[in-house]
């Protein structure tokens, strides 16, 4: 070895903080920017979410403030909070125009036309939206629609006066001409007197709204409120509460997935150690499973009645023979090697399974049956469905069917954390029960503090003390190969009188 | 080839030792432990072809003989080895173990495999423990069999600890232990130090030797390593192959206790050069 002269040519290296890349085949990043990322894969789809529902560039509707009643059936009757494409928003425009001038030529033709009153009713309570919006109404009880009448007459002429200004939800102009208009009419009949009603048509007023995401994409604001609404309020018509539908979800899932685990885990087990039993159950599990289960809806509901027995045999009839196959195959992954070392200790055939077989493959079967849970989920949508609809997919379906999507969105999302989470809790789980399958998982803290106390707190189980990193067994260090000492009366073996 | 057809001659025998000489006499003395009868062993593969793996096995091992098999590959040692397990049936012929018939896999014939086979999820503690288990011992109520053993094998502070923590030489070692804490007649291991690093075999040939001393069995050990075939053994048995055929059982000229230095012995190397040729002949090669 040449004499290292580190005094000479002593330059300091140039220090570059060294970045290392974000993209690396098959590398881990750190544990932070894992973490970070963990957190942007949800931040993310929210922003895109929230970009589409906000930003008025991807606006795709009105959600409708003011709804006059069009004039034909073209368009079809609306109530305020309902959204309407852009596009479609010019022909109802259109038609409530076409109504108006229409009403404007036979007032020209006869100054002294009778009309219907109830059509004019029904136009004056269509200012109903403005008043709310602006609070001009909140002393009258909405329910009785005599007072409702009165107040919503007055603001008409109130609005047409400037004793009204409205703060939120401004009128167009063309609406205000409109309130102008019809108020001078109206000024003849105030004070309201349900008794002396104006037959002179009035005028409908124009639609107006506000740019607003799709129908199909509410904002997430408005999820949000309808979700707290929703968990909070009493259902109407005795439906039930929302926590009642998760729970009612839960025990279709879980009962047929449990029954489903009660036949499925054994006869797999039993397919995956005995060519017997595989050769007898899995030729039928492989076509049944073909078969999809939604099919067989009406005949579970037939067979079983309307209660809540065939959506649990349908979340069986989904999973069952899957989970047959699956944990079949996942026996048949366990080393042979194990099978056999057993055997030559005189396992026999039932302790082979016990012993050997079942805890051999319990870290692949937990994971199996994670899976299978979450496809448990996917038949519960059409488990509730069949029969009575019941649980979360009923509310889904109910408000699905009404266009409130701001209701359903919570419900699928709430379906999707429950799932989430407990897949999550059984992943924290397995770390725990099968430390052996995850020998770089970092123990939990609990695992660690555990650790301490059973062994005085001098070893942790990762670390087993006096290895040599080298040969990994305990015995001689470092340093003293086998054959490297014949003469110093010190030979490689431990015990110097080894061998017989 | 049959076993009477090679003479048991070795060309290092102008230099045996009398202590050795007198030691091997008294082992073939010795009442026969393992008896293969005129094995054969056909194989029929998917495409239906006939594949002789064995041929006329004949050989006999002596109680407490330390017995290792080297051959080419093909040559039927791991076939060998799974019929005296009872993992397979011969197609003709007969495994006699102190004269009873073997039919099936037990617990009077340990197994040691190349590849790690301690079972995960128990501790070296169970581990060693299992074969108790199985055959009912009372012994695996209680830890102290166990523990003796994992203090044989040298692991003494590991019983509670998972195979996963440990490294490579000290899984086998637990091997050791649990195929041994049944008491098995004999000990089966098949290139058991193959996936260790050579300082850590070297280690595991003396830590086996110095076990097979202390302990009352007989060990039948597969190795492609012809030192450890010479190092360890009494009789060195030579496989042929295409079919695996016994070529020779060829007779150690070493004195006990082997240390590592007498891999410069020339009768080691003698041995092992011999042993080298029967394998490979010259005339085979180039």
């Amino acid at each position: 070895m040449t004499d290292p002269t580190p005094h000479l040519d002593h330059t300091p290296p140039v220090r570059r903080k060294r970045r290392d890349p974000w993209m690396r085949v098959r590398r881990d990043l750190s544990p932070k920017r894992q973490r970070r990322l963990v957190v942007m894969s949800f931040v993310f789809p929210l922003l895109v979410w929230s970009v589409l529902a906000y930003v008025p560039f991807f606006h795709n509707d009105y959600r409708l403030t003011i709804t006059p009643e069009p004039h034909s059936n073209k368009v079809a009757n609306l109530v305020p909070g309902d959204r309407m494409a852009k596009d479609y928003f010019a022909t109802y425009l259109d038609e409530v125009r076409s109504g108006n001038d229409d009403v404007l030529a036979k007032r020209a033709e006869n100054p002294d036309i009778q009309g219907s009153s109830r059509a004019n009713q029904k136009i004056i309570r269509r200012i109903q939206p403005l008043a709310e919006a602006n609070g001009w109404i909140d002393d009258v009880d909405t329910s009785d629609f005599k007072a409702l009448d009165a107040a919503l007459f007055d603001v008409w002429l109130g609005v047409a006066e400037g004793r009204f200004t409205p703060a939120s939800l401004n009128l167009t102009d063309e609406n205000f001409e409109i309130v102008k208009a019809n108020a001078e009419l109206m000024q003849a009949f105030a004070p309201y007197d349900p008794g002396n009603k104006i037959k002179t048509p009035l005028l409908n007023l124009m639609p107006q709204g506000v740019s607003s995401s799709a129908t199909f994409l509410p904002a997430p604001h408005e999820c949000v409120k309808a979700m707290i609404e929703d968990f909070t309020t009493k259902p109407a018509n005795d439906q039930p509460w929302m926590y009642e539908r998760v729970l009612s979800s839960l025990k279709v899932v879980l009962g047929g997935f449990l029954l489903s685990c009660l036949i499925g885990v054994p006869l797999g087990i039993l397919c995956g150690s005995y060519d017997l039993f595989s050769k007898l159950f899995e030729p039928f599990s492989d076509f049944f499973r073909y078969m999809p289960a939604p099919t067989f809806g009406l005949l579970l509901v037939a067979a079983f009645g309307v209660g809540g027995a065939p959506k649990i045999a349908l979340v069986f009839i989904g999973t069952f023979p899957h989970m047959v196959l699956m944990i079949a195959d996942t026996a048949r992954l366990l080393d042979t090697k194990l099978i056999e070392a057993a055997e030559a200790l005189g396992a026999n055939r039932t302790k082979l399974l016990r012993y050997v077989v079942v805890p051999g493959i319990l870290p692949s079967l937990y994971e199996d049956l994670r899976t299978l849970l979450g496809w448990a989920w996917t038949w519960l949508v059409i488990a509730e469905l069949i029969g009575t609809k019941t649980g979360l997919t009923a509310f889904i379906d109910m408000q699905g069917g009404k266009y409130n999507f701001d209701r359903v969105y919570p419900v699928i999302i709430l379906i999707g954390i429950i799932g989430f989470v407990t897949d999550q809790f059984l992943q924290a789980m397995a770390y725990r029960l099968f430390p052996w399958e995850f020998p770089r998982h970092r123990p939990s803290l609990f695992a660690r503090i555990k650790g301490w106390f059973n062994r005085g707190g001098d070893d942790t189980p990762a670390d087993p003390p006096s290895t040599s990193p080298h040969t990994g067994s305990p015995g001689p260090r470092r340093g003293a190969p086998p054959t490297a000492t014949p003469r110093t009366g010190r030979p490689a073996n431990p015990n110097p009188a080894g061998g017989a | 080839m049959s076993n009477q057809a090679i003479a048991v001659a070795n060309p290092t025998d102008v230099d045996f030792p009398a202590d050795v000489r007198q030691r091997l006499d008294e082992i073939n003395q010795r009442p026969v432990l393992l008896d293969l009868d005129g094995l054969n062993k056909i194989f029929i593969s998917p495409t239906g072809q006939k594949i002789q793996a064995l041929s006329d096995f004949d050989l006999r091992i002596h109680q407490r003989e330390l017995i290792t098999v080297v051959g080419p590959s093909g040559c039927g040692k791991s076939t060998m080895i799974r019929i005296i397990a009872g993992f397979e049936t011969p197609t003709t012929g007969e495994v006699r173990l102190d004269g009873n018939p073997i039919e099936t896999p037990g617990a009077d014939r340990g197994m040691v495999f190349q590849s790690y086979t301690l079972f995960p999820w128990l501790s070296v503690k169970d581990n060693v423990k299992f074969g108790l288990k199985m055959a009912n011992d009372p012994a695996a109520k209680s830890d102290e069999v166990a523990l003796e053993w994992i203090d044989t094998v040298g692991l003494s502070g590991f019983a509670d600890h998972y195979p996963h923590q440990l490294s490579g030489g000290m899984k086998q070692r637990v091997a050791i232990a649990r195929a041994l804490a049944p008491k098995p007649r004999i000990l089966m291991m098949d290139e058991p130090f193959g996936a260790l690093d050579a300082r850590t075999r070297a280690q595991m040939q003396n830590h086996l030797l110095e076990i097979w001393r202390d302990v009352d069995v007989t060990i039948l050990f597969i190795t492609h390593d012809l030192d450890e075939a010479v190092y360890l053994a009494d009789r060195v048995l030579v496989l042929g192959s295409h079919p695996g055929h016994i070529k020779a059982l060829v007779d150690v000229p070493l004195p006990r206790p082997r240390q590592h230095e007498q891999i410069f012995d020339p009768r080691f190397v003698e041995t092992k050069r011999y042993v080298e040729h029967l394998i490979h002949p010259p005339e085979d090669k180039g």
